[in-house]
């Protein structure tokens, strides 16, 4: 790879040292998280609270965990939720995005200024009339309600509308001459290259809508439905607020993102990629 | 092209605000209840009920029972978590889609009580006069009949202590031997001497109150003889005359306590929580708690998620230490019956089965250690210890404690909010203890008067 | 905002109907999901509804607002935070973004996930943290200010220290977002334009300022709009942290908006301050774009 000659490749020491400090501090709560959940919940409570790993050391809190948590149901809840909302997200962000940056249509300023208008509306606000569209539609105590519900594509839209706009237009006109259709243009075209905008979109979509607690938690009555977030404030009650089984049940529910994480990772490469071969 | 977009656009926004209106109504309005359960046809009856560890197997009980007594009803459940469960309760409310009964305190009830979204059960009342303590209290819907019924009472405020700590720092003895009777002066020594035998550890806690922690607050000012609202709670009342010296006297001796030290730093925005972790972690002597918090401080330590202590409930300090103070409790906490659903035969059988058939709610009292306003509920506590403390709590709770001074009126949610704020200015120096009174009289006043012109 | 009268060649008037193919399934989900609970909102923001009646009322709620100390004290508090929140989460992410490209996959990676961990953790695992750190009795950083300003010194106890420690904890518990925004865009810059630069022996600096930032303006104008959106709409940190106090001194008109409806059941008055808050947001957004309009540079 010639790659790492380019000067926007080059290694700046002190940028760097500062960035790892910065991320250290930023990694804070979740080394207490993880290293506090290994410990009895009464040395949590002291302050400041007993931080040095491996003291103490205890397992009780993931066995209360496996015990009495439905950590798989509500994993897997959440990840059909989160998902679906993705995808959904993506899809419609993505759409909506292309026409706004690459097609001349009448009426298009006041789309945008609709997809800005949503952006800006205060989420409690309309908790209320968003709860009444829901159960109008029948759609409370099923996922298929929240995931409708969740589908937030106006951050997205604004995303993808950004970073297709700065898609050279020439591949498009060249797309068209080589007698591509409108479909063609967006599916050969603006879908490919804009993959690491559907990456990162989709990949807020889903922590955003895995993160949801008080909509799910308004939305969803039925046990078996129960999602992760909400889960975790049960069990965390039900245990005599015991904050480090908590933070057992939270450590564990973190390693999927993680996961999740690092496979969309590939997904921004892949289509950073692409767009440096056609440039 | 730009008339037909301008045409459609127009078209959504007056279908939108067609539906805006219709949602409104629905919203508004309790739906007209249907006469269902004729006999023989099925009815779901859904309860929400707060998550309480242990409690889920004793409803489950119960509502197996009742279901075997009354084979057309059947019970489901559906939890709470009390972090953000009343958001949904109130969405619930706003919207008018309530499950068939909620169980909950009966600050949260009262809304939709007042608002005539609960079923009426005066007749129920009526035919199971025999099966309550103490009368009730509250929960009167407009026409003067029961829009709830009481299931357990709120227990007086008071202080928990640790009494390890006390042991460690010599003053075990300055403690009230009937757990009730002491005063300021006493209070106040302690509080010095505790500091001075261990720095490290906080003597008392301290925090200006949030919507949800304010009881204690009036627990001190009720104690002191001054009134929160007026004889006919038309208006505040800690402010008029003579009330307004003793409650100054209250202010200062809170002041005492941050400027000498003696409870936790940054009390003028920390929270409740915050202050119950210093407790549970055995590093503050004293908070300020409700009687029932014998039973969860026992139950948490069983558990291991507490450190573990000798630990005593006692009485406010009163002034001179003559007699136990008058104290606040939120009066009961219940259970709730919709209209909306159109269940309301079902539910009058099951509110009428459940006094009926005590050992249930029996159960359920004695795993959350509430004071249950049953006649028949006995208690059985783990130890001789909270028997006895719990003994004298109940005792206190009947003579000294009330719930009638403010809590029962229309305006108390909005005026609980204008309380804090003003310990807030207080406890960092912006105001002093006449400022606060006289900008919490001023703005709870307003409140009041609001309230009750329309 | 409105189209200048523009002419389409038969060609265009294809396309822009395939436009609207396009934008078929957003405006669906528009329709149903914001447009109804927003002009419901709307309208409710003229009653007074609250449980089990709603009674129009006209503009009063709006009048007792703007009489009402706590919105002004929360509304000054708001676009204090903004003020701080915005340029750090513009530039540190995009500083973080830049630092990192050098680097290989693994590293790369690891930067993002980590700068992104805060934002999934659970709060009980933050609010402990930010305990440890911030308590007045025990937090770390708190002891180290009182070495600085005596021992007195309690930085919750009003605004002026109370923000900018609040808007920092907010700034960097989202970076990783941001980040990740900023690193896909990087990525998509064609390599050939820095070598093409380097031929030409453009500095770092030159290629930092005429390469990456021009090519970047897109997702820097999304970054701006939506950090500002976002720090106009701030009420979990401050909730947890300070609960507005002192006095509302560091609430937030979202945290208004929320105790008015959870807590009041105003939810006719919730609404009237939603609304306020949507009018000052796209004010703020407007002038943005103002600012922010030239001409898109495409590659």
């Amino acid at each position: 790879m010639k790659n790492n000659k380019y000067s926007r490749n080059y290694v700046s020491i002190p940028s760097t040292i500062l960035v790892i400090l910065l991320l250290v501090w930023v990694m804070v709560p979740f080394y207490i998280m993880f290293f506090a959940s290994f410990k009895p919940n009464f040395s949590i409570l002291r302050l400041p609270p007993d931080l040095v790993p491996l003291k103490d050391f205890t397992l009780v809190n993931y066995k209360a965990v496996f015990e009495r948590a439905d950590v798989f149901l509500w994993m897997k809840n959440s990840f059909i939720i989160s998902v679906s909302v993705a995808l959904a997200t993506a899809f419609i962000a993505v759409t909506a995005g292309y026409a706004f940056a690459k097609i001349k249509f009448p009426g298009k300023n006041v789309f945008f200024a609709l997809v800005m208008a949503t952006l800006m509306m205060p989420k409690q606000m309309l908790l209320i009339p968003n709860y009444l569209v829901a159960y109008n539609l029948h759609l409370q105590d099923s996922f298929h309600g929240v995931i409708l519900t969740t589908i937030a594509p106006a951050f997205g839209v604004f995303l993808s509308r950004q970073y297709i706009t700065s898609l050279p237009s020439t591949l498009f006109d060249a797309a068209e001459i080589d007698g591509c259709s409108e479909l063609g243009k967006f599916f050969r075209v603006a879908l490919p290259l804009s993959l690491p905008a559907v990456g990162t979109i989709s990949i807020f979509a889903f922590f955003t809508s895995f993160n949801d607690y008080l909509w799910q938690l308004i939305m969803l009555s039925n046990k078996k439905l129960m999602t992760m977030p909400v889960g975790l404030s049960f069990f965390g009650q039900t245990m005599h607020n015991n904050r480090a089984a908590q933070l057992a049940l939270s450590s564990i529910g973190t390693i999927p993102l993680i996961l999740i994480f690092i496979a969309c990772q590939k997904f921004f490469i892949k289509g950073a990629t692409v767009g440096a071969v056609k440039g | 092209m730009k008339k037909k977009l301008a045409l459609l656009l127009a078209m959504i926004l007056v279908v939108s605000m067609l539906g805006a209106c219709g949602g409104a109504q629905g919203g508004g309005s309790a739906a007209p209840a249907s006469s269902e359960a004729q006999a023989g046809e099925e009815v779901k009856l859904l309860i929400w009920h707060y998550a309480d560890d242990g409690t889920e197997d004793a409803y489950k009980e119960m509502a197996d029972a009742f279901h075997a007594d009354n084979p057309n009803i059947t019970i489901e459940y559906d939890v709470l978590p009390y972090d953000s469960g009343p958001e949904k309760v109130t969405i619930a409310y706003a919207t008018n889609t309530p499950p068939d009964i909620l169980i909950d305190g009966y600050s949260r009830i009262a809304p939709a009580v007042k608002a005539g979204l609960t079923v009426d059960i005066q007749d129920v009342i009526d035919a199971n006069k025999d099966a309550f303590v103490a009368m009730q209290i509250d929960g009167k819907m407009d026409n003067g009949h029961f829009g709830y019924l009481q299931t357990s009472l709120s227990a007086a405020y008071g202080v928990l202590v640790n009494l390890d700590i006390a042991e460690r720092c010599g003053v075990l003895d300055m403690l009230p031997a009937d757990n009730l009777t002491w005063s300021w002066d006493t209070y106040l020594e302690m509080l010095r001497k505790v500091k001075e035998a261990d720095p490290t550890v906080i003597p008392c806690d301290l925090f200006a109150g949030s919507r949800s922690s304010d009881a204690w607050y009036y627990s001190w000012f009720l104690g002191n003889g001054v009134p929160i609202a007026n004889d006919d709670h038309s208006a505040t009342g800690f402010n008029i005359g003579e009330n307004r010296d003793k409650a100054i006297e209250v202010l200062e001796l809170f002041k005492t306590f941050v400027d000498e030290g003696l409870v936790q730093e940054g009390c003028a925005t920390m929270t409740d929580e915050q202050a119950d972790t210093f407790f549970q972690s055995g590093q503050m002597m004293i908070l300020h708690a409700g009687w029932n918090n014998t039973m969860n401080t026992y139950t948490n330590q069983q558990a291991g998620t507490c450190v573990p202590f000798k630990y005593g409930m006692y009485a406010l300090p009163s002034k001179d230490g003559k007699e136990p103070p008058t104290t606040a409790t939120w009066g009961s906490s219940g259970m709730a019956g919709f209209k909306a659903n159109g269940h309301e035969e079902a539910i009058k059988t099951f509110f009428d089965w459940y006094l009926k058939h005590q050992q249930y709610p029996e159960k359920i009292a004695n795993i959350m250690g509430s004071m249950s306003s049953l006649k028949e509920v006995k208690y059985s506590w783990p130890n001789d210890d909270i028997a006895k403390l719990m003994a004298i709590g109940t005792k206190y709770t009947a003579e000294k404690a009330i719930s009638s001074f403010g809590i029962l009126e229309p305006w108390w949610t909005e005026f609980r909010e204008t309380f804090y704020p003003q310990m807030q200015d207080f406890y960092t120096g912006n105001i002093d203890a006449g400022q606060v009174l006289d900008n919490w009289q001023k703005a709870a006043d307003e409140v009041i008067k609001k309230n009750t012109a329309g | 905002m409105n189209p200048k009268k523009q002419k389409y060649t038969p060609r265009e008037r294809y396309k822009a109907r395939w436009a609207y193919v396009f934008l078929a399934p957003w405006l669906l989900m528009f329709l149903i999901f914001y447009a109804y609970p927003l002009i419901y909102g709307t309208i409710v923001s003229f009653t007074n509804y609250t449980i089990g009646s709603m009674k129009w009322i006209g503009l009063e709620n709006y009048r007792t607002i703007f009489t009402d100390y706590r919105f002004w004290r929360s509304l000054r508090a708001t676009i204090f935070y903004m003020l701080i929140v915005m340029p750090l989460q513009v530039f540190v992410p995009l500083w973080i973004a830049n630092t990192i490209q050098a680097y290989k996959r693994g590293f790369n990676t690891a930067v993002k996930l980590v700068a992104y961990i805060p934002g999934v953790t659970c709060s009980v695992a933050l609010v402990l943290a930010w305990r440890f750190m911030l308590d007045p009795n025990i937090g770390f950083v708190t002891s180290f200010l009182k070495k600085i300003f005596g021992a007195r010194f309690s930085p919750f106890n009003t605004a002026s220290t109370a923000i900018p420690i609040i808007a920092v904890l907010i700034a960097f518990t989202n970076l990783g977002a941001t980040l990740i925004i900023y690193s896909a865009a990087l990525n998509a810059i064609p390599a050939d334009y820095y070598e093409a630069a380097e031929l030409d022996g453009a500095t770092r600096w030159d290629q930092l300022t005429k390469i990456t930032i021009p090519l970047l303006q897109p997702t820097i104008v999304y970054v701006f709009i939506t950090s500002t959106i976002g720090a106009l709409q701030i009420f979990v940190i401050p909730q947890l942290m300070t609960q507005g106090g002192p006095n509302f001194m560091t609430s937030t008109v979202l945290l208004l908006i929320y105790s008015a409806a959870f807590g009041d059941n105003k939810f006719g008055y919730a609404s009237a301050l939603g609304v306020i808050l949507f009018l000052i947001t796209a004010i703020f957004a407007l002038i943005q774009f103002r600012i922010t309009r030239r001409e898109t540079v495409e590659y």
